[in-house]
């Protein structure tokens, strides 16, 4: 038997004469929490493929070997029967169904006659999450997805995974939608798995998360290799290093702007959910003023994200209280409404709200306004192209032509198209929900240079992050929200992650 | 964005060599698909020239051929700009069939001049447009079943007005609309004038010139190809079938658009009544019988995505002339009407399979 669970020898993977895998080759010891980290890009997703058999064999070339045997995985049930199980960064559940059905979709145990033994499969859920204890976490066989938190599906996911006897598990990114609570749950499991002998390799951006599980980091680089160490011998610095090719000196490039008028004001601001009453959010008094960057932390459902809505006119609530728009009562009815008014949002779920994956970046550029780019009432195709390579460049979204489908491009590069988008609107204020969610160090950074050069434009900025350091790096102000009321409110210089963390959960 | 900003940008991007690059990949992309159209064209063609003994190909029937397919033709066009916004009419054969009762029973009973006559039934094509939009955007009924209802009840309203009945004839002035052959003159000049529509200059060469209907498709043809490319209409069209909800953040007007959509759907349909009435001099209860499958069928078959947010006018006409091809050509092999409802069916399945195995290799 091989000291190894999985070793992968000079793999190169090509797509359409580009190398995304560059002679990769590197070794997974049995039992270890094995991390990858690098930018979006790099190609962490295509190894994963070809380790899930989604990318054939016979499509890359190199070798694979599973316990010191080679292995050609032709699709992922031939991947699944060595033992080898994924769980994909987008979540890949059935919202209607509950989890048992989840957990063993396609797989039902039968009773004969293709009859489904639903005693047996609702005994066998409920084994698995006591042995996985997901049952402390609220999770039970009868719940309907939709029900559960995005960090609880995740959980689903893992328990799915294991239910498949897997003993290489692969978790692309799992906990990148997670509140820090959650991440917490499932930074456990993973390391009770690696004392049953489970084999584990990790994907995150999060560089505190790889430093505390993993035994082992290995670092990609536009599709290079570039080092494998044990987690002892290396520093989140050097991590940062490594992943981008150079030093990022200053994580948060905040500089104080000259603060002007206030943009957005709101008044005992509440709204309420249209049917149950329920709060969404209550009693809000709170302002952004040109040029500054407004800060908002809090978990997950703090309702923080259907603020940014309610201001943008697309959620759906029952909503009181007045929003005063540099100086103007205003009530924003539809998206357009806001639009029209110069608020421009980045939603938190690009690819639903933001992007069309099918067409190309000059489409997507433009399409917010497209009357920037039309002559004598027509639209204009070469002023098209001039304004969104003036912006291609300014953001340095990086595709190979403006005429590609933005779903080619990474994370990062598509959350860029989404920025050009509002800039070349001009807007007065923007919403910014998650900016840097599932986007790689190095284009967090050129997003983060972007939001600086707005608010030097004198643009207001809101912007909503999990990302606690980011909040505090960034945010001129900062406002924590818990349970749809505001709970606390610090300048720059006197945030804390301990103080805001309190405001949050109490 | 200031003008001189852009300036500054276009001279930093070198726009010769960059604009270029695009314009390629563009046509690329473009390309690959009406190649395959283009081929399916000509080989049906030649099949057809083959075993027809050269009848198909003979001018007449040429003229015949595309006078046939402009009704669709008009069909299609509307189709189009529904199926590209990611909706379905399943109503148009019901409306086509209404429209051409209220001009019969404008003109024919009613005594009403040509034009009032086609201004009003054209009027109910926009009323029905409205109605169908009212119920698709503004209701959001989903599209296939609102639609379907519509198809009930205009079939039920043209019931009513014509009780069935055989609703003709209508004046001599009437029929030019469908009848008609542009001189030949005026033919050769329009058809020299429109580059690329060669086949316009070979069928002004027909000894009574191009048919009038044929001349009003390809006006309607330049027009909504202009709309759905050139304007903002178009291109929100296309936004709201890529991705709804991101359409919708991005400011544009999702109701209003797909109601506009529905509104000119309604006009087409209208127009196609005219058209449709004029030239069967009568308007029948058979009218506008599966024209809602014949314009899907073309569309389909010309590379609109059913689901929205891909596909052209050009291309959805190339179907629905493959269409009115295999019609024409089934026709003139004396095929039984039965079987021509299999031939259309299987090609119709297989093309759409074919396209869509492409698209997946690419």
């Amino acid at each position: 038997m091989s000291e190894y669970m999985l070793e992968m020898n000079h793999i190169v993977k090509e797509y359409s004469g580009v190398q995304v895998l560059k002679d990769i080759s590197f070794q997974v010891k049995k039992g270890e929490i094995h991390a990858i980290c690098g930018e979006n890009g790099a190609g962490k997703s295509t190894m994963l493929k070809i380790l899930s058999g989604v990318i054939a064999a016979g499509q890359y070339s190199g070798e694979l070997l599973v316990d010191g045997e080679k292995a050609s995985f032709h699709n992922t049930a031939q991947s699944e029967e060595r033992g080898i199980a994924i769980v994909h960064q987008e979540l890949a559940l059935a919202g209607d169904l509950d989890v048992c059905e989840n957990i063993y979709m396609g797989r039902m145990p039968e009773k004969g006659f293709g009859v489904i033994d639903w005693q047996k499969a609702y005994r066998d859920t409920d084994n698995l999450l006591t042995n996985l204890t997901l049952k402390e976490q609220g999770i039970v066989g009868h719940d309907k997805i939709n029900r559960l938190s995005i960090g609880q599906q995740s959980l689903v996911e893992v328990a799915k995974a294991l239910s498949k006897n897997a003993r290489l598990l692969l978790l692309d990114e799992p906990t990148s939608a997670l509140t820090e609570r959650e991440t917490r749950v499932l930074l456990d499991l993973v390391k009770r798995l690696r004392k049953e002998g489970v084999t584990c390799v990790y994907i995150s951006h999060k560089l505190e998360e790889v430093m505390e599980i993993s035994d082992t980091i290995s670092i990609l680089r536009d599709g290079e290799m570039i080092t494998t160490k044990p987690r002892a011998e290396i520093t989140e610095d050097e991590i940062i290093t490594h992943m981008a090719g150079r030093k990022i000196t200053n994580r948060y490039p905040r500089k104080p702007h000259k603060l002007g008028d206030r943009v957005l004001e709101v008044k005992d601001y509440s709204a309420y959910h249209r049917y149950t009453g329920k709060r969404i959010f209550e009693h809000l008094n709170l302002h952004v003023r040109a040029g500054e960057l407004l800060g908002i932390s809090g978990l997950m459902g703090s309702g923080r994200t259907e603020f940014l809505e309610s201001i943008f006119g697309c959620l759906n609530a029952r909503i009181e209280g007045t929003i005063l728009y540099k100086g103007e009562e205003i009530q924003t009815k539809s998206p357009r409404d806001a639009i029209r008014r110069g608020i421009a949002m980045i939603t938190e779920d690009r690819k639903r709200y933001g992007l069309m994956l099918e067409k190309s970046v000059l489409q997507n550029t433009t399409i917010a306004c497209l009357d920037k780019v039309c002559s004598h009432g027509l639209l204009d195709f070469n002023k098209e192209v001039i304004t969104t390579k003036h912006y291609a460049e300014e953001l340095k979204i990086k595709t190979p032509s403006i005429e590609k489908k933005v779903a080619a491009l990474s994370g990062g590069n598509q959350q860029k198209v989404v920025i050009a988008k509002w800039m070349l609107m001009g807007p007065s204020l923007v919403l910014l929900d998650e900016p840097t969610r599932g986007v790689d160090v190095g284009a967090k950074t050129e997003i983060y240079r972007i939001i600086n050069e707005l608010l030097d434009a004198g643009t207001a900025v809101i912007m909503v992050s999990s990302d606690m350091p980011e909040v505090m790096g960034m945010g001129d102000r900062i406002l924590v929200f818990h349970e749809g009321r505001l709970t606390g409110e610090f300048t720059h210089e006197e945030a804390s992650q301990t103080a805001i963390m309190e405001c949050s959960v109490k | 964005m200031k003008e001189k900003e852009l300036n500054a940008a276009e001279q930093r991007v070198h726009p010769e060599s960059s604009r270029r690059m695009s314009l390629k990949e563009y046509g690329k992309s473009v390309n690959m698909q009406s190649y395959t159209m283009v081929i399916l064209l000509i080989v049906i063609a030649a099949f057809l020239i083959v075993t027809t003994k050269g009848t198909f190909i003979q001018p007449r029937n040429l003229s015949n051929l595309l006078r046939q397919m402009s009704i669709t033709g008009f069909l299609t066009i509307g189709m189009m700009l529904i199926i590209v916004h990611g909706e379905i009419d399943l109503s148009i054969g019901s409306v086509m069939l209404f429209c051409s009762t209220v001009a019969a029973w404008l003109h024919v009973y009613q005594h009403m001049g040509v034009g009032m006559t086609i201004l009003l039934t054209l009027a109910a094509g926009l009323a029905i447009g409205a109605w169908n939009g009212f119920w698709v955007a503004k209701m959001a009924v989903p599209s296939f079943i609102a639609t379907m209802g519509s198809q009930l009840v205009f079939k039920g309203l043209s019931l009513a007005i014509s009780n069935g009945a055989i609703m003709g004839p209508f004046s001599d002035t009437y029929l030019i609309l469908g009848q008609s052959y542009v001189p030949k003159s005026i033919g050769l000049v329009l058809g020299a004038a429109c580059s690329g529509a060669a086949v316009l200059v070979i069928l002004s060469g027909v000894r009574s010139g191009i048919a009038a209907p044929t001349l009003l498709l390809f006006v309607f043809a330049l027009i909504f190809t202009l709309v759905t490319t050139k304007t903002k209409f178009g291109r929100n069209l296309y936004a709201i079938g890529s991705n709804r909800e991101a359409a919708e953040y991005s400011g544009i007007h999702v109701r209003m658009e797909s109601f506009k959509a529905y509104l000119l759907m309604g006009l087409l349909s209208a127009v196609g009544a005219v058209v449709m009435t004029s030239r069967l001099n009568m308007a029948t209860s058979t009218i506008g019988n599966m024209a809602e499958m014949d314009a899907i069928s073309a569309c389909v078959i010309g590379g609109v995505s059913m689901a929205g947010g891909l596909g052209s006018i050009p291309g959805a006409l190339c179907g629905a002339l493959l269409i009115a091809m295999l019609d024409n050509g089934m026709s003139l092999l004396n095929f039984d009407s039965f079987w021509q409802f299999v031939v259309k069916g299987i090609v119709l399945t297989v093309v759409v399979c074919y396209d869509i195995s492409m698209r997946k290799k690419k």
